[in-house]
């Protein structure tokens, strides 16, 4: 029993010092303190993966098989912990304007997380459901945590949405316990491949119904409605926390259910139609809906549909083709760098609208270039990385998944994939010229203000870093990611 | 010799580019402070003044390099050692793409060797000489930081252990050329040269690239040792085949001929040779070490290190030892008739790259590396010794000097030894690699020999004319200092340049007259040759009538040179600073042959510009641009329609995700 807890540490460390935050946040009030101790744990728990992963844990499997310490989980839990980690540095100004809430916001962020890192490790549907209600509730009120107009309206719209989608997400796991008296993965794949012939029907209805539910986290169009809302009433860093954490965390899910239980040959070839479907309606919808957006937030919810929509591919491909491993250690790959580049961006957006008075409209950067050439470069850099131009992280990412579609007969999706990079740039690079080409309408009008804290500046720096490291020397994620996927597909 | 030590090579003078790029930020944030910056730390700012000020760029630079050449001689030692075999270093995976694998390693071998030390080595020289020359001036610091980028460039491009690596440090060193030649772009004549360069090079480069994407479809593997191996293993029916690798003779040729385009380009040769003169617009030192000892002699490393490919097709090796030949003695005429001495410099540099060309072409591989070598120390010994006299004068123009052997002593001192090893007497360094040279040539192909036999006679001419118009008669008065730059501030009283000038020069002419000795005992051949095969197998021997020969005709040139000028007024009047005896031939050689203008205004203002350029304009602006702009409507108009979908009804939301679920599983179902 202890050593199953043990598996378990990287979400015990979050959730015990979430539970002390909750009851801190009655008596301390020191924003420095709290922050100090969510990063701390943030950092245990990467530590406790990275422990798990040297110490010849991997493989081991806890709680009846409920959940399974492999390479795949642990990249994702550190993943996890490191865009919480900065979701978290870059909060000052929020934790700011609401003192007496700080313990609170930072307990919901390390339970959300924790959630999200358990998801990645489930073995079993239970688990799993659990797990993604532990993220979805303190997600819904996250969403919620400024009790403004829009804060309530996102947070309201997320919550009616989302109990649709568990519920859609019940369903389908209650037609698959159902059907195969069980609810472990392993045994779900070996009744399917033993007695599964003739219920392929069901077992779709199962399948769609998971999809939906799963979609709904990763905001894959037409699930996605709840996105545009719910990024723009959120507090910023929570919607840069939404944007890659719940993705990624939703794609692991993803990429565990459908290739370890539901990976039967049998089913596998519809999988591809529905996945390349999805993927090509993401791309299309996000892309088009952004580009009329004038809010910054706004057009990078719909971005991150599309986002959503390029990392179906590598769902797509790998269902065409299981050889194609590149299709799994591509969706790896391209999360963290998209996770890495996403995160730049929101932290350059906080900054800039900490600034002009909470502006998001991206007409109000106009000759930001000249006022603060440092900052519009590294959001031209980020921006510049989301559409996939080298040499940046997701650059890559796209390569290896446009690459992985060709080779496992999907050549129309790649191209598909292409023709949106290019839709994709019209939006993202109109806060570039609008940063560098337009010229402000008051050259004197932003008043000036004291510098951001470190914090928020060492974020910056390293998220930044990561984009260009990985864009430059790729050869270190993609071995990570393709150890993971890996313990799944062997 | 470890690995370490030939990426600290390559990753120290990278250091120093960092840190000059620092130093040259704060210059730039000093005069420029953002309004509201919150990425500006405000309270760094002493702190940065104190420690990045202009020396940061330069000493940093300097102390890597020594460390850099410190580390190549001890290469250079090792791999005398070990008779120039080249050393087994394994190579490093970039990352994969499918089957495409990127990597990146050094090869080290005798040609590498020698290329370190002279890279690091001339580099150092010049640095140092550079914080006297560009003292007081306002892109100091920007200057350095372009030095250490090419620098590192330079050596990425030697130490490179495949094609596609070699490539990119070649576009480098292409990229940090552009920067020094344009150094000061704000004068107009600078602008232009850099584009010039660029746009000319380039031309070479687009071989190149395509060389490189023909290997690499026919055989798979861009590494420099598998291409060699393949090359040299020798055709049998038209294939060469070796380790698995296969590949036809005329493929191999194309290879061949779209590596010589490159080294065309680089190495300055007809017919892309006009863009080097103009890149004399850069400051003095840059010229010595870009376009004349390293930067330019890339081309012909390039062969060098591409031998065995260059001698599997005799169309290409022909090819290269007549474009060499006829470059060598073009060059050397029209060195003769500039009134720039840097120009005359520069076509003499054409010239001298043109010997090591066809050297490589007629099977002189060590003549060709070794006379790389001697060339790039007393040739940049002569660019700084311009640079020292432009220093006191404000002028190139040798018309405006005169005399100056009593006011600059010492440079007079290098600049004559420098133009005796260039002119090849007895026994300066010049002599011996150039004689090898000319020993080569008369052993494999006499119509090269009589060519290059030529242009070592008028090498002696015009290096002294150049040097009588510059140290002797009567001084001219320089120039006044040109407004907004920098200079003496008394042109008419010339003075001897200060220590940190005259001091690399003095190291130069010490290098230039002991370096030639190297090669006596034919030690440095077989080193050099290492594993490369010998393709006269070893059959090289000393002529002394050759030496004698070239000897007496460099003696008798330079005498008529000096009797034509010394007389001149007596003799006839031939044109400002000619000494040629037919106008119509002094015109035709100022002109430049007319190649210049036939390039820019034939080629370029009418058949590019014309034709290419404007169609290409009216296809991106009608179809390219149609298409975008029209794309674009459609996609606002698709926008808007979110608006009705997306309209921020919470039914809608859930609708969609249960009706989702259930399309998907009809759609499934169904089809």
């Amino acid at each position: 029993m202890l050593y199953e807890v043990n598996l378990l540490g990287p979400e015990l460390v979050l959730l015990v010092v979430g539970g002390f935050l909750l009851i801190a946040d009655l008596f301390i009030k020191d924003r420095r303190l709290l922050m100090g101790a969510t990063l701390a744990a943030l950092l245990g728990s990467i530590i406790y993966s990275a422990i798990l992963l040297t110490e010849g844990h991997v493989g081991s499997q806890g709680f009846g098989g409920a959940l399974v310490v492999d390479k795949f989980a642990i990249f994702f839990q550190i993943l996890l912990a490191g865009a919480a980690m900065a979701a978290v540095l870059v909060s000052t100004e929020t934790l700011q304007r609401t003192p007496s809430r700080r313990g609170e916001y930072l307990a919901l962020i390390l339970f959300s997380t924790a959630g999200l890192q358990l998801l990645a490790g489930s073995r079993d549907l239970i688990m799993i459901f659990i797990a993604l209600e532990l993220t979805s509730i303190s997600q819904y009120i996250l969403v919620g945590f400024h009790k403004d107009r829009w804060g309530s309206e996102g947070g309201l719209k997320y919550l009616l949405t989302g109990a649709v989608a568990s519920a859609v997400l019940l369903y389908g796991m209650a037609i698959l316990l159902g059907l195969t008296g069980s609810t472990n993965l392993s045994e779900i794949a070996s009744y399917i491949a033993w007695q599964g012939e003739g219920k392929e029907e069901a077992l779709m209805l199962a399948a769609a119904f998971l999809i939906a539910g799963f979609g709904f986290k990763a905001a894959v169009a037409p699930f996605q409605m709840w996105a545009p809302d719910a990024y723009t009433g959120a507090p910023t860093p929570i919607a840069a926390y939404l944007s890659v954490a719940s993705k990624a965390a939703a794609f692991a899910i993803l990429i565990r259910i459908f290739f370890e239980a539901l990976g039967d040959d049998l089913l596998a070839e519809h999988w591809k139609t529905i996945f390349a479907v999805l993927a090509a309606l993401s791309m299309f919808l996000g892309n088009f809906f952004a580009i009329r957006q004038n809010n910054i937030k706004r057009m990078l919810a719909y971005s991150s549909v599309a986002q959503a929509g390029t990392l179906m591919i590598g769902l797509a491909a790998i269902s065409a083709d299981r050889s194609e491993l590149l299709g799994a250690s591509g969706i790896l790959f391209y999360l963290a760098g998209y996770t890495v580049t996403n995160l730049a961006a929101f932290t350059v957006i906080i900054l800039i609208a900490n600034h002009n008075g909470g502006s998001y409209d991206i007409r109000s950067y106009a000759g930001l270039g000249k006022k603060a050439p440092w900052l519009s470069f590294v959001l031209a850099f980020a921006l510049i990385s989301l559409i996939g131009l080298p040499p940046t992280a997701v650059f890559f990412g796209k390569i290896y998944l446009f690459e992985t579609a060709v080779e496992s007969g999907l050549a129309w999706l790649a191209v598909v994939g292409a023709v949106n990079t290019l839709i994709s740039a019209a939006y993202y690079l109109r806060p570039v010229k609008a940063m560098f080409i337009d010229t402000a309408e008051d050259e004197d009008g932003q008043p000036d203000v004291a510098r951001p804290s470190n914090s928020v500046l060492a974020t910056m720096g390293l998220v930044t870093a990561g984009v260009l490291v990985i864009g430059l020397h790729p050869g270190l994620l993609i071995n990570a990611a393709e150890a993971a996927v890996a313990a799944i597909f062997s | 010799m470890s690995e370490t030590i030939f990426w600290a090579i390559l990753f120290l003078p990278l250091t120093a580019f960092a840190l000059a790029g620092i130093s040259a930020l704060n210059q730039n944030l000093q005069r420029q402070i953002p309004e509201w910056d919150p990425s500006y730390p405000r309270s760094w700012k002493p702190i940065a003044d104190q420690f990045c000020g202009p020396r940061l760029a330069s000493t940093p630079l300097i102390i890597a390099l020594a460390v850099a050449f410190l580390l190549a001689v001890i290469n250079l030692i090792d791999s005398i050692g070990l008779r120039g075999l080249p050393l087994n270093i394994g190579t490093h995976e970039l990352f994969t793409a499918g089957e495409l694998a990127v990597n990146v390693g050094v090869r080290i071998d005798g040609l590498t060797s020698v290329m370190l030390v002279v890279v690091t080595g001339v580099s150092l020289l010049v640095q140092v000489y550079s914080t006297g020359y560009m003292d007081g001036d306002h892109g100091y610091r920007r200057y350095f930081a372009f030095m250490a980028l090419f620098t590192t460039s330079m050596l990425g491009l030697v130490l490179a252990d495949n094609l596609l690596m070699l490539f990119a440090f070649w576009e480098l060193v292409g990229l940090t050329s552009y920067l020094l030649i344009g150094f000061w772009f704000h004068r107009p004549a600078a602008a232009a040269a850099a584009k010039k360069a660029f746009l000319v090079t380039r031309l070479g480069d687009l071989g190149m690239l395509a060389a490189m994407i023909l290997i690499y479809s026919k055989t798979g593997t861009l590494d420099i040792a598998a291409i060699n191996a393949l090359a040299d293993s020798g055709a049998e029916a038209g294939m060469f085949a070796f380790n698995g690798l296969l590949i036809g003779q005329t493929a191999m040729t194309l290879f061949g001929l779209g590596l010589i385009a490159g080294a065309v380009g680089k190495s300055a040769q007809f017919p892309l040779h006009i863009w080097l003169p103009d890149a004399m617009e850069g400051p003095t030192p840059v010229s010595a070490l870009v376009h004349s000892a390293t930067m330019v002699a890339a081309g012909v490393y390039l062969l060098a290190r591409f031998f065995p490919v260059i001698h599997a097709s005799s169309t290409a090796s022909d090819l290269i030892a007549w474009i060499g030949a006829g470059t060598a003695l073009g060059a050397a005429i029209l060195a003769l008739v500039q009134v720039d001495i840097k120009r005359v410099l520069a076509y003499s540099t054409i010239s001298q790259l043109a010997y090591m060309m066809f050297a490589i072409g007629i099977g002189g591989y060590a003549a060709a590396v070794f006379h790389l070598m001697t060339h790039a120390f007393f040739k940049a010994m002569l660019f700084l010794g311009s640079g020292s006299v432009n220093h006191s004068t404000n002028t190139f123009d040798m018309r405006r000097m005169g005399g100056l052997r009593t006011l600059m002593p010492i440079t007079f001192l290098t600049f004559a030894v420098g133009t005796l090893s260039l002119a090849g007497i007895f026994p300066l360094s010049g002599f011996w690699s150039k004689d090898e040279i000319l020993i080569e040539a008369w052993d494999n192909n006499k119509g090269v020999f009589v060519l290059g036999l030529l242009a070592a006679g008028l090498t002696a001419a015009y290096m002294v004319r150049a040097v009588y118009m510059t140290f002797f008669g009567e001084y001219k008065g320089g120039e006044p200092v040109a407004p907004g730059e920098h200079g003496n501030e008394d042109p008419s009283h010339p003075h001897e340049s200060p220590r940190s000038m005259t001091t690399p020069l003095l190291i130069l002419m010490v290098i230039s007259v002991v370096a030639g000795f190297l090669t006596i005992g034919g030690e440095f051949q077989t080193w050099v040759y290492g594993a490369l095969p010998d393709p006269h197998d070893g059959k090289f021997h000393w002529s002394w009538g050759i030496f004698l020969g070239s000897t007496a005709l460099a003696l008798a040139a330079g005498f008529a040179a000096f009797t034509f000028i010394h007389h001149g007024d007596r003799i006839r009047s031939w044109g400002i600073g000619g000494i040629w005896p037919i106008p119509e031939a002094q015109k035709f050689a100022t002109e430049l042959f007319y190649l210049d203008s036939l390039a820019e205004n034939f080629l370029a203002r009418r058949v590019f510009y014309r034709w290419i350029a404007q169609g290409s304009a009216w296809f991106d602006e009608r179809v390219v641009d149609g298409i975008v702009n029209r794309a674009w409507r459609e996609g606002l108009t698709v926008s808007s329609a979110a608006r009705f979908v997306q309209n921020g009804w919470v039914q809608a939301g859930t609708l969609s995700i249960g009706l989702g679920g259930m399309i998907i599983w009809v759609a499934v179902v169904l089809f």
